[in-house]
């Protein structure tokens, strides 16, 4: 592989494809995931994803008349739909070679 | 006669001194405070030093029998029969009492105030990790579960929102506490290469 191609783990892409369409909870990501992600572990690749920049993820205040912590939404990035198609390139390129 | 504890007692204190001095002037967490203590308290202790406490302990132990401060003798259960039995049929008795007391008490009273799922937890790990860490992974997870519990709470099913609050809520945050340590110690690791430590 590329040295300049950032790696991207099964849950990673599982993220990715999921946030193109649209922008999801962390709770949301899990449930849509079709047991690819757990929620003991979803957070955490979550905050390294935003980390190398592949997502974002912002505060939704809570709602009027309701208590509790602000939920975090996630969306991805320019960089992140990149790196998607970038792998799925590579992959592509992979299955046509075989 | 040298106390027994001195050079613990001396290491951990240097060692604490340091810790401290060191994370005054950079951007270390808890978990660095912790590590470094630990580490300046394991290499500076020595094995002649550990052996002196030990031996203390058994001389004084030996001493102990020898003098017939105390004597071996059978455990409760042994000397008590149906000891068991008397336990558990009076703890049943009282429990039962206590609750019919205090629903007598109590069921006329305003709901009370319910702290939500991971409250304490929350402090402690915005404290060992640092707030970007705690924004960034615990914060969102925590939210997340204290919207569960709300909406099964707002649906009416408790026994849900306990299952949630107590049991979904700490197995959630050990799994994901546990995922977090090798990303943690990794960064640090690429800190202290990196020298961006001091």
């Amino acid at each position: 592989m590329s040295k300049d191609l950032p790696r991207l783990s099964a849950s990673e892409r599982n993220v990715l494809e999921q946030l193109i369409g649209k922008d999801k909870y962390g709770l949301e990501l899990v449930a849509d995931s079709g047991d690819m992600l757990s929620r003991r572990s979803v957070y955490v690749i979550l905050g390294r994803m935003e980390e190398k920049g592949f997502i974002t993820g912002r505060e939704v205040e809570t709602p009027a008349g309701e208590s509790g912590p602000p939920r975090r939404v996630y969306r991805v990035t320019g960089h992140g739909r990149r790196v998607l198609a970038a792998h799925e390139a590579a992959l592509a390129i992979l299955r046509g070679a075989r | 006669m040298n106390h027994p504890f001195r050079t613990v007692i001396i290491v951990a204190a240097v060692g604490s001194a340091l810790t401290a001095l060191v994370s005054r002037f950079s951007q270390l967490t808890l978990v660095d405070a912790a590590l470094g203590m630990a580490v300046t308290t394991v290499v500076g202790l020595r094995w002649r030093e550990l052996r002196a406490v030990t031996d203390v302990a058994a001389s004084r132990a030996a001493r102990s029998a020898q003098l017939r401060l105390w004597e071996p003798r059978a455990s409760l259960t042994l000397r008590i029969p149906g000891l068991f039995r008397i336990i558990i049929t009076r703890t049943s008795i009282m429990g039962f009492f206590r609750g019919r007391l205090a629903l007598l008490r109590f069921s006329n009273e305003p709901s009370r105030i319910i702290r939500p799922p991971l409250s304490r937890f929350a402090s402690v790990v915005r404290a060992v990790w640092g707030e970007k860490t705690y924004a960034r992974v615990f914060g969102p997870a925590r939210a997340d579960l204290i919207f569960e519990w709300q909406e099964a709470v707002k649906r009416g099913e408790l026994k849900l929102a306990w299952w949630i609050k107590y049991g979904r809520s700490s197995w959630t945050m050990f799994w994901t506490v546990l995922h977090q340590i090798p990303f943690t110690l990794l960064d640090k690791l690429k800190a202290l290469f990196k020298g961006n430590v001091a």
